[in-house]
This record gives C-alpha cells, sequence and structure tokens, in this order.
C-alpha cells in the first residue's frame, strides 16, 4: 500500500503517546519535588527512493535502478527525557519540610535497603522518631538514617544539617549525578541510578530552604502549549491518512471502470 | 486506549481530595484547637516503553529511553502541628497549651483521647469536661462552693473556698505528647487518638520537657491561614481545569482517529 498511510498513522502514535507524557506532567503539577518529562521525536532512519528504469530503452541490460531522492517514511517518539531545571519553591513553614536550591537529591532508603533519590523534601518523623519523607521511606544522613527521638524541637537548617533540641545530630546526604536526565523515575517522586546517570557524589556546598517545598518543575502553559499542538498535528495526520485512503478509493474506483 | 486519558483522570481525582482537605480547613477556621492538614501527592507508575541504555544500533544506545508516567495520587494528608493564634477569652476554664502538648480526655468508652481544645466547661457533678462532656484525665472536681478556680501554668489546679485566704489545691493536670503527633489519628469532635504512626504518648505535667505551659483565660484558635487556603484552592482548581482539558483532548483524539474510516 501507500508509504503515506503508514506515515501518517506513525505520526498519530507518535502524538498520542506525546499526550501522555503531557498528561502525566499536567496530572503531577501539584506533586512536590516532581519532574517533568520532555518528549524527543525523530524521524526513522532515511530512505533512499528509486525508481525502476525498464529494461525496453537499454535492450540487453538488466533493469537498473535510478534514485530519486530521500524520503523518511516514519516518525518515532525516541525518548522521553526528564526535564532537570528547577520548580518553583513555596514556603510551608513545617519545620521539617525542606527544598534544594541547586543541584542534587535527597536519598531515601526503602525497607529492604534500597536508595532512591529523590527532590520531594516533605520529611516527617515516624513513631521511632526516625526522619523518613512521605511515604515513610527512611531519609539517609551522612551515616545511614537520622533518629531524632522524642526530641522536642526538629528542624533541617540551610546546609543540610538535621537539629533536635538544639544539637546537630546529622547531616542530610545530598548527591548530585553527573547526568541526571538519565536517572530513571519510579513513581512515588523516586528515582534510581542508572548506569548511564553515573554514580551518585555527595555535593559539596549545598543551599537549602528551610521550611519550603520545591513544587514540581512543570510549566502549565509551555503543556497546555503542547497540548494544543498535539490535537493539532494529530488531525493533521489522521486528515493525511483520510486522503490518502480517498486517493486510493478513486483510484480503484477508476480502474475498475476501465475493466 | 490513551493512557492520557486515565492519567487526567488520576489528577481530576487527586484535585478533588485537595479541594476537600482544603474545605475541611476553611470550614475549621474557627475551630478552636484545629489543626490544619495539607495534601501530599506524588507520581505514579512508569510504564517503561523502551528502557534506557537499550541498543539501537551495535554501537549507539538510547540514552533516556522512553518513560511514560500514569498520573499521580495523593499520598498523605499530612496534618501540620503548628501552633494557632492565642485568643484572650477571660473565661477561667479556658486553657491554652503554649508548646507540644495535649490534653486528654476520657472517652465514654474508656479510652483516652487526646486535644488541644482548651474550653473546659463543669459539669453537674462538679467534673471538669469538655464541650461534649468527656471528662478531662486525670479527673478534677471542683467543690460546689468554689468561688473562683486558679490553674497554674504548670496546671496545678486550686480553688478559693469562701471565707479562706489560702487557696485550696484539687488536681493537677497532665499533658501528653508525641514522637510523631502528625500520625494521630482525628476522629472529630477535636479529639485524636493514638496510632501506631504516632508512637505512645510521653506523659508529663505542663512546663516539663516540651509539653508547654497552660495560659488560663486563653484558647488556642485553629491554625488555618484564611488566604493559604485560597490561594491552595484556586491552585487546586486551575489543576483540576487543566486535568480536564487533558480528557477533552485525549477525547478529541479518539474522535478523530474513529473518524478515520468514513
Amino acid at each position: 500500500m501507500y508509504r503515506g498511510i503508514y506515515t501518517g498513522a506513525s505520526a498519530m502514535l507518535v502524538q498520542e503517546k506525546a499526550l501522555d507524557v503531557v498528561a502525566n506532567n499536567l496530572a503531577n503539577a501539584e506533586s512536590a519535588g516532581f519532574r517533568g518529562r520532555i518528549n524527543v521525536n525523530k524521524s526513522f532512519p532515511q530512505l533512499l527512493v528509486s525508481r525502476m528504469e525498464s529494461a525496453q530503452d537499454a535492450p540487453g541490460l538488466s533493469p537498473s535502478v535510478t534514485p530519486l531522492g530521500d524520503a523518511a517514511l516514519n516518525v518515532v517518539l525516541s525518548e522521553t527525557a526528564m526535564a532537570t531545571r528547577r520548580g518553583p519553591i513555596q514556603v510551608t513553614d513545617n519545620p521539617l519540610d525542606v527544598a534544594i536550591d541547586g543541584e542534587g537529591f535527597f536519598a531515601v532508603q526503602d525497607t529492604a535497603g534500597n536508595t532512591f533519590y529523590t527532590r520531594a523534601g516533605h520529611f516527617s518523623k515516624n513513631a521511632a522518631g526516625e526522619l523518613v519523607n512521605a511515604d515513610g521511606m527512611l531519609v539517609l544522613g551522612d551515616g545511614g538514617p537520622i533518629a531524632l527521638g522524642d526530641a522536642i524541637s526538629c528542624f533541617i537548617d540551610d546546609r543540610g544539617q538535621v537539629v533536635a533540641d538544639g544539637d546537630v545530630i546529622a547531616q542530610l546526604q545530598i548527591v548530585a549525578f553527573e547526568r541526571p536526565t538519565y536517572l530513571r523515575q519510579v513513581g512515588r517522586s523516586l528515582l534510581t541510578a542508572t548506569p548511564q546517570a553515573g554514580l551518585p557524589q555527595p555535593t559539596g556546598a549545598v543551599r537549602l530552604v528551610r521550611g519550603a517545598l520545591e513544587r514540581a518543575n512543570v510549566n502549565v502553559v509551555e503543556e497546555m502549549t503542547a497540548m494544543i499542538e498535539v490535537n493539532r498535528a494529530y488531525e493533521m495526520a489522521a486528515r493525511s491518512v483520510t486522503i490518502q485512503d480517498e486517493m486510493t478509493g478513486r483510484l480503484i474506483s477508476t480502474f475498475s471502470r476501465v475493466g | 486506549m490513551i493512557r492520557s486519558l486515565w492519567s487526567g483522570a488520576t489528577g481530576m481525582i487527586a484535585q478533588q481530595t485537595n479541594l476537600d482537605v482544603i474545605s475541611n480547613n476553611l470550614a475549621n477556621v474557627n475551630t478552636s484547637g484545629y489543626k490544619k492538614m495539607r495534601a501530599d501527592f506524588e507520581d505514579l507508575l512508569y510504564q517503561i516503553d523502551r528502557e534506557p541504555g537499550a541498543p539501537v544500533e551495535p554501537d549507539s544506545m538510547l540514552p533516556t529511553g522512553i518513560q511514560v508516567g500514569l498520573g499521580t495520587r495523593v499520598v498523605g494528608t499530612n496534618r501540620l502541628m503548628g501552633p494557632g493564634n492565642i485568643q484572650i477569652t477571660s473565661n477561667p476554664l479556658d486553657i491554652a497549651i503554649e508548646g507540644d502538648g495535649f490534653f486528654q480526655v476520657t472517652m465514654p468508652d474508656g479510652t483516652i483521647a487526646y486535644t488541644r481544645d482548651g474550653s473546659w466547661k463543669i459539669d453537674a457533678d462538679g467534673q471538669i469536661v469538655t464541650s461534649n462532656g468527656y471528662l478531662l484525665e486525670p479527673e478534677i472536681v471542683i467543690p460546689e462552693d468554689a468561688m473562683e478556680v486558679i490553674i497554674s501554668p504548670t496546671g496545678v489546679v486550686s480553688v478559693r473556698l469562701p471565707n479562706q485566704v489560702a487557696l485550696d489545691e484539687i488536681g493537677q493536670i497532665e499533658l501528653a505528647r508525641f514522637v510523631n503527633p502528625a500520625g494521630l489519628m482525628a476522629i472529630g469532635k477535636n479529639l485524636f487518638l493514638e496510632t501506631e504512626a504516632s508512637g505512645e504518648p510521653i506523659l508529663n505535667n505542663p512546663g516539663e520537657e516540651g509539653m508547654g505551659t497552660l495560659l488560663q483565660g486563653a484558647l488556642e484558635m485553629a491554625n488555618v491561614q484564611v488566604v493559604e487556603e485560597m490561594v491552595n484552592m484556586i491552585i487546586a482548581q486551575r489543576a483540576y481545569e487543566a486535568n480536564s482539558k487533558t480528557i477533552q483532548t485525549a477525547d478529541e483524539l479518539l474522535r478523530i482517529a474513529n473518524n478515520l474510516r468514513r
């Protein structure tokens, strides 16, 4: 069949996926520390379109092939990359809320001992007096999990020091990656390291904002614009499929009359 | 079907919960001892269509792969235990706690509940009770002929009896504190119950170890900031709207796809 029909269809599929990504970004526009994703579309490798020369023009020779030019047959969604720009910081005045003003991630650990990285700094104390994130995972300090005990006043200061009753009891572990866009998002505002992202390195001088949360780095206006774009591109691709379908229909009816 | 349709729906559901929390905060703006709540969100699962690092050609690999998220959810409603404003009422049985402690209340079934609401009353037997008639724990009975009740910052309750110069000490108010007060379970009527998340209560007299001191003739108001809640409400509404637009767009795409074949 016509190549164009498949090109149109592939464009529709790409736009559907693009909408999936936009929808997730918008749904998480209020998730603290959420990192949006960006679609990266690429065309399939260019193909050489060629024409078969009839053997009649050059008797005695096998049919030759003459190049006509390049054509890309498909467009594919090749990647969704994590946006690394910072989200806006909202003051919450909760003493255990903390936002990173700069690069870096907090390290948290689940009960199985797996380490995750996150920008969501809404921490609290659990019943055992340990510092945990919103999911109850242990927040890691320089010496592992941080135990606040039954301290009366606890807060995290601008340098990431955990202060309980006036004593600095731990330093939050804040790590950076060489290529943070390559981290894998696993949901629950958590990220895991991948070989491409590199090893987590402790950051040097980090500045935190005390009593504040970093919001999602999603720009609603941009996402809305992307959504309109998706809608129109999808419409256009669908139109190209329809037109080619009509052309094929006309072709078939014309030929059937010849018969 | 398109995943975005469901992602949009999760966003709308999450914002509905958010609005529920905000409206409860606003409804309790005049409830003494009420502690505001905040909905926290996080992203759901990701579908990995192509692994990051998957080989594309013999000597090149996908840098970030294709990870498509499936929406959001409310991870928790966090109770913010920050202090509320203290309002002077001059009512001798209104007591505010300046600190982290909770009053203890005996429920009709004998369990102990905790409250920051210090608007106490006296029942027919002279016992100190909440507005709902639940007893203050430990029990304190005010003698019938008492002319004045005096509660010290450290919780000593004394009364002045007729024709007597010295005060009569009749009881001691005890407070409870929790390692994780945000883990308490609210049961309405300004009462909280201990849970596994909050930890066991630590009991002590007011003024000791972060319990906070008592202030007679004053009430702690709700720690709800109307402006903040209003702003949160606007954000919730807009986020809801944006997610409904996602659903609309997904619907539009499906309509177009359905019209491909005429």
